[in-house]
């Protein structure tokens, strides 16, 4: 009876939508830590691991806020620039004397503000969400380097040490704050995805936008849901930057864009809408982290990592596209009993 | 007395001008199922966007279980209960049934959501009604019938008045839609309306407690069930008797198109000759094999085993030479098969440069094939743009270009699909004028339809096997036996 339950769920979670992707990638990842490790047995030291983690942290973040938004079938270019200007609104707040908490809080209503923007552009004025996010994007952009006159801030100083502790530097259980913070978020939004009505309802307007409309859905309300939840993502992304090298910098998540979009595509989310789990975007993200930090290892330059990965992008998108176009029908026979027949022959 | 759902008295609605809906009066009681036969197409669309929301009208009153909800004077642009099944499928493809059913409709509240709840309460409903789906499974992997029935079973749980099935038999097979009309019975006896709407009178006949017979978007008759006989409804229909065509020539041993013991996925076995100029009639029942038809001679896949052959050659899809000898009409061609910013030329040339390599470069070649075709187009066919064309006209640059070109077979994916009655009788003119060019015509079809009129065979398809073979003059056996 056990057994049956256990086989059960089994093919409950292979029968989840975007589960093959994360099981042959995750297959992958640790082909290629195996790889790496066999390369240089330094891969797979504690310090290392804990780097990596680390590493794989930031690209997680934004890949969640990413997979929101591609689930509901636009895309968010903005998530660098808001990167950087969480970096930059909090660290100049510091550096001017604010406390740090309460810059972090100023930071997160200006980053959500943007996400709120991005939403109602896209759903309220029906702007291709790839132009009505460039504009945002240079627009953060152009403010995180305003919001200090055009200069990276000072170091936001020793009144600063329990953000930098909060975000990056403190330990719990022995285990780095930055994982902790990624975790917790993580797990809420994926109990939101997976298991709320706004879950189903980000999955229904990126699968059929006009269906989600008829059955009630309010489209503009969800979309910028999405594309808050990529801000606030984004913006704790920015937080840590700050914690790890102690000041603003303007260009701070310069083209994380691309490897949220990356992280997320690696991992079974799909650019078409409609699909995917934030399980593979952990997935992916790790084998961004992985291959860098094993390329690394093994001696390549960057010019290879960076031809290693895009490989790696156009060959998850590639297969994204495959398993759509051949997914095969269910094959389930449920004509049971005789067919009807209306030709006279006995079938 | 019987409770009444829905009045239309009287209503009359003008759109840009046009009159949509004439004088329009209808009555549906509470658990009856009414059927709507349309002669055309002129005031259907009208008349469900009416139902469904109280839109303005011209004149006339519209009573909702017998209250005023819609007249002349005012019209609050409220939604009314009532669903809308039909080929466009509402349902949100990639999440599960049960989340279509229970989570995706007006009034849903929970936050969180538990599926095994959402499971069994959509067991309760499958059992019921004996049909087997998995709540779990994604709305992509079902079938076009097992996505109306879970419209159905939404409508249902969303508490629909009325529900409105439009045009059902154009893409769910006969076996099918016996399932469906059950399904309606089922509910109809619980206190659910239902509004058929049909282009074939002995379909809305099978299931129909009334009838009201619509063209122009006026209601001619309205008969009882005592009155269902063709005799009752043929001044109102038009001449759809059997047009007699050249007869086909007998080529060779193998015919223009052979398949010997085809096998793939779907079809099982297949064995048939058509001849050239032949025009035969492939009847899908349970709407399984079609699919795989196209893709063979489109080359997207090839047979498992077994053999094709085109005029005593192998055709091997996209890599034969001979590929250019078979051409295709979807269904739905005008979607599908147009150009909507080429000029009516252009799109009529469009395969020809098959033929004549230099086509576009050389301007007396379409002067040439303008002066043959006008008598038969028109003046259409000098149009720069064909958005403003009628639907009779688009249908004739579908099947002139088939003409035009002159492949030795051409397949037509259910040709009368969404067509009224009008438009038809059009399209049976038009693949004469194939036939009579001798051009092999392959009908693919999961309802009949007009096939028939033209037909010279009629190949019945079942569960992927050919099941029965039936010439033109043994037609009225299987009309017997289809409409028993």
């Amino acid at each position: 009876m056990k057994r049956r339950e256990k086989q059960n769920y089994l093919k409950r979670m292979l029968a989840i939508r975007g589960m093959g992707q994360v099981i042959t990638v995750t297959v992958g990842l640790i082909i290629l830590c195996i790889v790496f490790g066999i390369l240089n047995p330094i891969f797979f030291s504690g310090r290392n691991i804990s780097n990596l983690l680390r590493q794989i942290a930031p690209i997680l973040l934004i890949g969640i806020g990413q997979s929101y938004v591609l689930i509901t079938g636009n895309i968010d270019l903005s998530i660098g620039s808001v990167v950087g200007m969480s970096c930059m609104i909090s660290a100049t707040l510091m550096t001017k004397g604010v406390n740090p908490w309460v810059a972090v809080l100023i930071t997160i209503v200006c980053c959500i503000t943007v996400g709120v923007i991005n939403g109602q552009l896209v759903a309220g004025c029906k702007l291709p969400a790839f132009i009505a996010t460039l504009g945002t994007m240079t627009i953060a952009r152009g403010i995180a380097q305003i919001v200090n006159n055009n200069y990276n801030t000072d170091s936001i100083g020793s009144a600063a040490k329990g953000f930098r502790d909060f975000f990056y530097y403190g330990k719990l259980l022995g285990i780095y704050n930055t994982i902790w913070i990624t975790l917790v978020l993580w797990l809420i939004f994926n109990f939101i995805l997976s298991r709320t009505r706004w879950g189903r309802y980000i999955y229904a307007i990126g699968s059929n936008l006009e269906a989600a409309r008829l059955s009630g859905v309010n489209i503009v309300s969800t979309t910028t849901y999405a594309y808050v939840v990529s801000a606030l993502c984004s913006c704790t992304v920015g937080f840590i930057i700050c914690a790890t090298s102690g000041m603003g910098t303007m260009d701070a998540g310069n083209t994380y864009e691309l490897y949220a979009v990356a992280a997320s595509v690696i991992g079974g989310v799909s650019t078409l809408g409609g699909q995917g789990i934030l399980l593979g975007t952990v997935v992916g993200a790790s084998v961004w982290g992985v291959l860098q930090n094993g390329l690394q290892f093994a001696g390549a330059p960057v010019a290879i990592r960076n031809i290693v990965i895009g490989i790696i992008v156009i060959i998850s998108v590639l297969l994204d596209v495959v398993v759509r176009k051949g997914r095969p029908r269910r094959k389930r026979e449920k004509e049971k009993g005789k067919p009807v027949n209306y030709t006279g022959v006995k079938a | 007395m019987k409770e009444e759902v829905f009045r239309l008295e009287r209503v009359t609605q003008i759109v840009d001008g046009i009159t949509l809906l004439d004088n329009f009066s209808m009555h549906i009681f509470k658990g009856e199922i009414m059927g709507l036969v349309c002669i055309n197409a002129h005031g259907k669309e009208a008349l469900i966007n009416l139902l469904c929301q109280n839109i303005p009208i011209h004149y006339g009153h519209i009573y909702f279980q017998e209250k005023l909800v819609n007249n002349y004077e005012h019209s609050s642009m409220s939604m009314n209960p009532v669903a809308v099944i039909e080929k466009q499928s509402w349902l949100v493809e990639d999440l599960t049934v049960a989340d279509n059913i229970f989570v995706l409709r007006k009034g849903f509240k929970k936050c969180i959501i538990n599926p095994r709840t959402l499971n069994a309460q959509f067991r309760r409903f499958t059992e019921e009604i004996e049909i087997d789906i998995d709540p779990g499974e994604p709305v992509s992997d079902l079938s076009f019938f097992e996505k109306c029935v879970v419209e159905l079973l939404k409508a249902v749980v969303a508490g629909a008045k009325l529900i409105i099935f439009r045009d059902m038999s154009n893409f769910i097979s006969a076996a099918e839609l016996k399932k469906i009309h059950a399904l309606m019975r089922h509910y109809s006896k619980r206190g659910l309306s239902f509004l058929y709407i049909c282009n074939h009178h002995e379909e809305a006949f099978e299931i129909c407690d009334r009838i009201s017979i619509m063209e122009n978007g006026k209601v001619l008759k309205v008969l009882s069930k005592k009155d269902f006989r063709c005799e009752m409804i043929a001044p109102y229909t038009l001449d759809f008797s059997r047009i007699e065509s050249i007869p086909a020539r007998k080529t060779s041993m193998d015919g223009i198109l052979k398949f010997e013991n085809v096998v793939t996925e779907k079809i099982k076995d297949m064995s048939f000759t058509v001849e050239k100029g032949e025009c035969v009639v492939f009847l899908d029942i349970n709407n399984t094999a079609l699919s795989d038809m196209i893709k063979l001679m489109m080359g997207e896949i090839r047979p498992v085993s077994g053999n094709i052959l085109l005029d005593g050659q192998p055709f091997a899809g996209k890599d034969s030479g001979l590929k250019n000898e078979v051409c295709i009409i979807q269904e739905n061609p005008i979607q599908s098969m147009l150009f909507g910013e080429m000029s009516y030329i252009d799109n009529l040339c469009f395969l020809l440069d098959k033929k004549q390599p230099h086509l576009w470069m050389n301007k007396n070649v379409k002067r040439s094939v303008m002066q043959e075709y006008e008598p038969l187009i028109g003046e259409d066919i000098y149009a720069s743009d064909i958005s403003d064309l009628s639907l009779f006209s688009l249908y004739n640059l579908v099947y002139y270009r088939i003409h035009l070109y002159h492949p030795d077979a051409v397949f037509c994916v259910q040709p009368f699909s969404g067509a009224d009655m009008y438009l038809r009788r059009h399209i049976v003119e038009l693949i004469n004028q194939l036939r009579k060019k001798r051009i092999t015509v392959i009908i693919l079809a999961v309802n009949i339809a007009d096939s028939l009129v033209v037909a010279d065979r009629l190949m019945v398809i079942e569960q992927g096997r050919l099941r029965k073979e039936y010439r033109s003059e043994e037609f009225h056996f299987f009309r017997e036996s289809h409409y028993r």
